[in-house]
């Protein structure tokens, strides 16, 4: 299934469900969970600068 | 037992949500825009007497102010069990929230839709980014 993508549908309320998601989508998913501690962070611009350069990292 | 669902992180996040709320809204109010014709409904959920009706999520996410999908998460764990939970979400996918979803479309992006592994070093730097 790797590489199979389909677009998360986003509400007002919840968004989509991981069926949706690719297995290396889930795994993303499921590790900010794990060391968000459940909180469900936010995306904020310094958040989304640091994924990127992790990301241009490689 | 008397409050078999005590502790539970459904009853944490509710006792924090009411708590959290308290200035704004008392916790009778939550209840009914919960749709609970028993005001005392709240204290069953916050001291674990009563798990939360899955009928119910939608309305008490809304009348608690949190994602619903984050909470069905927790509720449906806490009415079924862990391991019944979990075969419920391997077959029908475990809802994502609207932060979760914001992230993912941030990953595509920034990936240009190459669906990352992750990494060990991924995961480091995702605690960094996280505080942990």
């Amino acid at each position: 299934m790797a590489n199979e993508r389909t677009h998360v549908q986003i509400t007002n309320g919840s968004s989509g469900t991981m069926g949706q998601l690719t297995d290396n989508e889930q795994a993303w998913i499921e590790f900010i969970r794990v060391i968000s501690g459940g909180r469900d962070p936010r995306v904020t611009p310094a958040r989304v600068r640091a994924l990127r350069e992790l990301l241009d990292a490689g | 037992m008397t409050n078999p669902y005590q502790n539970t992180a459904t009853a944490r996040l509710i006792t924090d949500r009411i708590r959290d709320l308290s200035h704004r809204k008392t916790q009778a109010e939550i209840a009914s825009e919960a749709g609970f014709g028993n005001a005392n409904m709240m204290t069953f959920l916050k001291n674990g007497k009563n798990k939360v009706p899955l009928d119910r999520v939608p309305s008490l996410a809304k009348a608690l102010e949190v994602d619903p999908a984050y909470l069905m998460r927790l509720a449906l764990d806490q009415s079924v069990g862990a391991t019944a939970a979990k075969a419920i979400t391997d077959i029908f996918g475990t809802p994502t929230t609207e932060n979760e979803s914001g992230w993912l479309i941030e990953l595509r992006d920034a990936s240009d839709n190459s669906d990352p592994r992750i990494t060990a070093r991924s995961r480091a730097a995702l605690r960094g980014v996280f505080g942990k």
